[in-house]
């Protein structure tokens, strides 16, 4: 038989619990108590008032290998079993998570094997989060009990566990102890209350000297006082506990509460309802400015900002990172990065020294930490990377947010420490601030924040903004930024954020003016956010693929600071482009194709076909709420666009596919048969005059190749 | 021994149940742990990479592999129960032979539970993945996870067959590296039952209960595992003494460690293994006789303990080339034999950082061995561990057996100079 016995903290339930199981045990049962609380004082009175240690202490200093079980057992009055879970001090870690490890390591060590005839386990019923709602789960306690005052907020945390046990196996209410304060009323409020959930009150147990009695010598009543009529209540109780019925858990509303209970409206409100009463460790957080579209629309998270942060962090050279967090969040963000790292360096012979060298430090928050809190860890880790360096960002993880780690005051202990030193906290809670866009956002806003001081300003430089830290054409596209600046006589100032280091962050405002590294709305947040906050003057015209995106910058720009004759710039480029575009139309003109695609910026290559001289059949910009979408690009070819929101994909390419392009441009492969050339549309396409020429290069190839190529044959899915 | 970059015990559980042929996993979390293991799953078995195109049904999120409930501040608050419910259903109806259920670590800290009342396929579940552990430790709960929740049988031992334990979807040519352990044991009349967690079926799982040995090929991940079958089974386990099964020596200690306690004849197996050192021995003789190769050659190498270890002896003992990094991701029951192999050679000094230590070839995970390569430290490299650096493999590349030994000689020797 296994017993839980709920309730508020302090209202004596492990009291009731230990005679309980003194009573249990004086007949001979084998009773194993388990205390479900951090206070870890449930079996004192069955060990005359010993500490029995805890099991959290045990996991914590005791090494996986060399744990048994009866390290953490204790034998007690009557040859009852006593352990207790323990837990963290008030306001660090997670007691819960203590008791979810508790259970785990019990199970782990067998504690089954020990046979007993009844388990009971004491548990705080203040807060049914998840942890402490483990006693609750079907392979648990076979019956609950609650006990109560008549206190409202006793009856309350009462009316929250029925509430709690009514997300598991609602049918095993025994039924409520009474535990009597000695006002008058309560015996009528817990009655009206009992009446109302449809539970028998199985015990009263009146206020007594002897509790105090007993306690004073660490000792249950029943032990001490085995004639009193105060024992008898006990005995009688474990007649219930061993062969009471059981009830359904029917919890009240928590008006219905408060009129049943006090009858007027004046407790307090209840917060969130089942099992989640509390996770209110989650910081507060006020609503970002500079918003992802996830976030903005409150939309399915893709990604989290932790990696988000943490990938941009790594970009900037001269930074160390920090993650609050376990190994996989940091192993998740390290694989982005130096993936991207490893196929730019791979493909394209382009070395990315900030994602290849990662300089990063991970607290590698464990069990304990969980439980504790992680503070100490995150401590050791920021140490580690102050050691080494003096700019340190540091990015918190969902386990980090939900236990509560008070990480801002240790950044700043941290700093005060090391002089000159800067510790960049971005507090992202995992996912809690938004997905992997928004926590690019974030890195870049406090990045800039932090580090970007005052310069005179200079015509002759400009920042760009809004690069992709993780982009393997990042550095072909600055290449070819910095050939066209300084056919302008300008130079490229700061890389706003990706392949940059700190001092240039440092410098940003050296350059008069900043373009944006394309359209999207992460681009358009940070734009925004420089100029609101630093004073930052952007170009209209971003970078573009394509000669008249290029065009349109290069006019721009000299009309800002170039020193150069853009017409004449203008024209090599273009001169270029014609030489470049001539063959190709020679292939391609008269071709037809559709386009799907999830970008809405395409201006550039719908002019690709125009200039390669292809006919367009269709052309869908399709939303989707992890790409780019509700950014307000002015397409010059709007008209020929169809925007699509809602749609089936099938049905966008079964229309596609009726046309019978000779060419069908996709942003990912899509299931259009075998009779249609596909090509893709790249995620991030090469900036410059002549990108959009290479694209056309494969896809004249690609027309010269077989539709059905031999290998398909052989290919089963 | 954990260092920030590798793969850790979250990864290892989901790639141990990402192992199990037509299973699907299930993550009750936030899209953030689920990115980056599905694409890796869908790397490892040759499926497709992420297309919103294709995949974009509400809990996939454009993979393939791995739904998940996409959690968010509101279910921190208010638990994530209902959709996850909504999400195990989705699953009964694909029908998957084996349904995993996995919390992320957010998920665990708040509690939440994974059971479900009915459903049709069998179900293994880890509320609590240990948060910060090897990737081993994940890995291994994880398959006795599911070994606990599909019952192998309990018939009695049949008499010449194996099964492999360690192997993990998640090592590069996993399928090509089963493939040939499997050849070579059978031409020595022995059979292959099981390997959980590289790809095989229900059915094999269930039948590995009837194994006469279970055979350890990567030990680190699977003490464990030998326990619980020779508890529940009775199946007695051999460790070899030299690691995975790789390289000429250990692959031949190995062979006839199986053998010997079978009682089959290695004879078969050996020819084989004879034969590709004869050929192997032509060619390094070449490079021998006109530039003095590889003798005095350097190397660095990092992984796991369990291939580190035959890639040392390997390297040293067969081609005369000098260990000058050695890194181990973990330690494992190889860590020690490492250790007293290096200080009998005369390598106890080793460094233990390959990112710091200029060698001739770097052997390592492809992303390590790409770092190595870009800061100029080597001029060869040789990926061990994913991910790989190569995109494509059309021939067969096992990365244990004869075929991984053969893989490993010429991928080093390829680039050696003087
Ligand atoms: S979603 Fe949370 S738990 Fe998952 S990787 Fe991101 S920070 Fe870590």
């Amino acid at each position: 038989m296994r017993v839980a016995i709920y309730g508020k903290g302090g209202i004596g339930k492990s009291t009731v619990s230990a005679n309980l199981t003194a009573a249990l045990s004086v007949r001979g049962l084998k009773v194993l108590q388990i205390g479900c609380d951090p206070k870890h004082d449930s079996t004192r009175l069955l060990l005359n008032g010993r500490d029995p240690p805890t099991v959290m202490e045990y996991i914590r200093s005791t090494s996986k290998g060399e744990r048994d079980l009866s390290d953490v057992i204790v034998q007690g009055y009557g040859g009852s079993l006593c352990v207790e879970a323990g837990g963290p001090e008030p306001g660090v870690g997670c007691a819960g998570r203590g008791i979810l490890s508790t259970f785990d390591l019990l199970e782990e060590l067998g504690v089954d094997s020990l046979d007993a005839d009844v388990t009971l386990y004491d548990v705080l019923g203040d807060v049914v989060c998840g942890g402490f709602a483990v006693p609750l789960r079907n392979d648990y306690a076979q019956k609950v009990m609650v006990v109560t005052s008549g206190e409202f907020m006793s009856i309350y945390a009462a009316n929250n566990i029925l509430r709690g046990v009514r997300n598991y196996d609602p049918r095993r209410m025994g039924g409520i102890i009474f535990n009597s304060r000695g006002d008058d009323e309560e015996r009528e409020r817990v009655r009206a209350f009992a009446e109302a959930v449809g539970l028998p009150v199985v015990a009263e147990i009146p206020r007594s000297t002897l509790f105090l009695e007993a306690e004073r010598t660490g000792a249950t009543v029943v032990e001490l006082f085995p004639d009193d009529p105060l024992s008898s209540r006990f005995h009688d109780l474990a007649n219930t506990v061993l062969d009471g019925e059981v009830h359904e858990a029917r919890p009240l509303g928590d008006e219905e509460l408060e009129r049943i209970v006090l009858g007027k409206a004046s407790a307090p409100r209840a917060e969130a309802g089942g099992m989640r009463v509390e996770n209110g460790s989650l910081r507060p957080r006020t609503p970002p400015v500079y918003t992802s579209r996830n976030v903005d629309r409150h939309e399915v998270l893709h990604g989290c900002a932790f990696t988000g942060a943490v990938v941009t962090c790594m970009s900037v050279e001269g930074l160390h990172t920090v993650m609050h967090s376990p190994d996989s969040c940091a192993h998740l963000s390290c694989q982005m990065a130096q993936n991207a790292a490893r196929r730019a360096f791979l493909k394209e012979g382009v070395s990315i020294p900030s994602f290849l060298e990662p300089r990063v430090h991970c607290s590698s928050m464990d069990d304990p930490a969980m439980v504790f809190g992680g503070t100490p860890l995150l401590e050791a880790a920021l140490r580690r990377a102050l050691a080494e360096c003096s700019h340190v960002a540091m990015v918190t993880s969902c386990p980090s947010g939900i236990i509560g780690d008070d990480v801002i005051s240790l950044a700043q202990r941290m700093e005060a420490e090391h002089e000159g030193s800067k510790v960049i906290t971005m507090v992202e809670d995992g996912n809690v601030a938004g997905d992997h866009m928004q926590g690019v956002i974030d890195a870049c806003v406090a990045l800039a924040d932090s580090l970007i001081t005052e310069h005179p300003p200079r015509n002759d430089l400009i920042n760009v903004v809004g690069i992709k830290p993780i982009a393997t054409n990042n550095e072909r596209n600055m290449r070819y930024l910095e050939s066209v600046l300084s056919m302008m006589g300008m130079g490229l100032n700061c890389r706003f954020i990706g392949g940059t280091d700190i001092d240039s962050i440092e410098g940003f405002k050296k350059a008069s003016l900043s373009i944006l590294a394309n359209t999207d709305r992460f681009a358009q947040m940070l734009a925004s956010f420089l100029e609101d906050e630093h004073g930052a003057r952007f170009l209209r015209s971003p970078l573009s693929a394509g000669m008249a995106g290029t065009e349109a910058w290069i006019r721009e720009l000299a009309l800002h600071g170039g020193t150069q004759d853009a017409d004449k710039v203008i024209e090599g480029l273009r001169h270029e482009y014609q030489e470049a575009l001539g063959p190709l139309r020679n292939d391609m003109e008269g071709r037809s194709v559709c386009i799907i695609s999830m970008h809405k910026d395409i201006d550039w290559l719908i002019d690709l076909i125009d200039d390669l001289g292809m006919e367009l059949r269709r052309a869908y910009v399709v939303d989707r709420s992890d790409h780019l979408m509700d950014y307000h690009v002015g397409n010059r070819h709007e008209s020929r666009l169809m925007f699509l929101q809602d749609y089936v994909m099938e049905d966008v390419v079964r229309s596609c596919v009726q046309e019978s392009p000779d060419i069908l441009l996709s942003t990912y492969p899509v299931d259009a048969g075998l009779d249609i050339v596909q090509e893709r549309i790249p995620m991030v396409p090469d900036i410059g005059h002549l990108a959009p020429l290479e694209l056309a290069r494969h896809w004249a190839l690609a027309l010269r190749a077989p539709l059905r190529e031999g290998w398909r044959v052989d290919h089963d899915g | 021994m954990m260092d920030e970059t590798r793969p850790d015990g979250l990864v290892g559980a989901l790639m141990a149940f990402e192992g199990v042929k037509g299973s699907i996993t299930a993550l009750n979390g936030p899209t953030g742990c689920k990115y980056y293991p599905a694409s890796l799953s869908e790397a490892m078995t040759r499926r497709g990479g992420f297309n919103p195109m294709m995949h974009d049904s509400r809990f996939y999120l454009g993979q393939s592999r791995i739904p998940c409930t996409y959690m968010d501040l509101n279910d921190y608050v208010a638990g994530g129960r209902a959709r996850m419910e909504e999400l195990w259903q989705d699953c009964q109806t694909r029908s998957p032979s084996l349904l995993a259920l996995i919390n992320s670590p957010g998920a665990s800290l708040i509690g939440e539970v994974l059971e479900f009342e009915g459903g049709v396929p069998p179900t293994a579940m880890m509320e609590s993945p240990p948060p910060s552990v090897t990737f081993s430790e994940g890995y291994e709960s994880a398959i006795l996870a599911v070994l606990g929740a599909l019952r192998p049988l309990d018939a009695s031992p049949e008499p010449m067959t194996v099964n492999l334990l360690g192997m993990s979807i998640a090592d590069l040519g996993w399928e090509d590296s089963l493939a040939d352990l499997r050849s070579l044991l059978e031409v020595c009349g022995i059979r292959v039952l099981a390997a959980p967690g590289a790809g095989c079926s229900v059915a094999e799982l269930k039948d590995s209960g009837r194994a006469a040995l279970n055979v350890m090929v990567h030990d680190e991940r699977c003490q464990r595992t030998a326990e619980w079958y020779r508890i529940n089974h009775g199946i007695p386990c051999h460790r070899p003494s030299g690691g995975a099964p790789l390289g000429f020596g250990p692959l031949t200690e190995w062979l006839e460690g199986i053998c010997s306690l079978l009682g089959a004849d290695p004879g078969p197996g050996l020819v084989s293994i004879k034969e590709a050192r004869r050929r192997a021995a032509r060619e390094i003789s070449r490079l021998d006789r006109y530039q003095g190769l590889p003798r005095g050659t350097s190397f660095s190498v990092s992984g796991s303990p369990s291939l580190v270890l035959p890639i040392v002896k390997t390297l040293h003992g067969y081609l005369g080339m000098v260990p000058l990094a050695v890194a181990t991701s973990e330690d494992g029951p190889c860590t020690e034999q490492l250790e007293s192999y290096l200080g009998d050679i005369g390598c106890g000094e080793a460094s233990t950082d390959v990112l710091d230590c200029p060698a001739d070839v770097v052997i390592a995970d492809g992303n390590t061995a790409a770092m190595v390569l870009a800061r100029g430290l080597a001029d060869n490299a040789v990926d061990i561990e994913a991910p790989s650096m190569v995109q494509v493999n059309i021939r067969s590349d096992p990365l244990l057996g004869i075929g991984g030994t053969q893989r490993l000689l010429d991928r080093c020797l390829q680039g050696l100079r003087r």
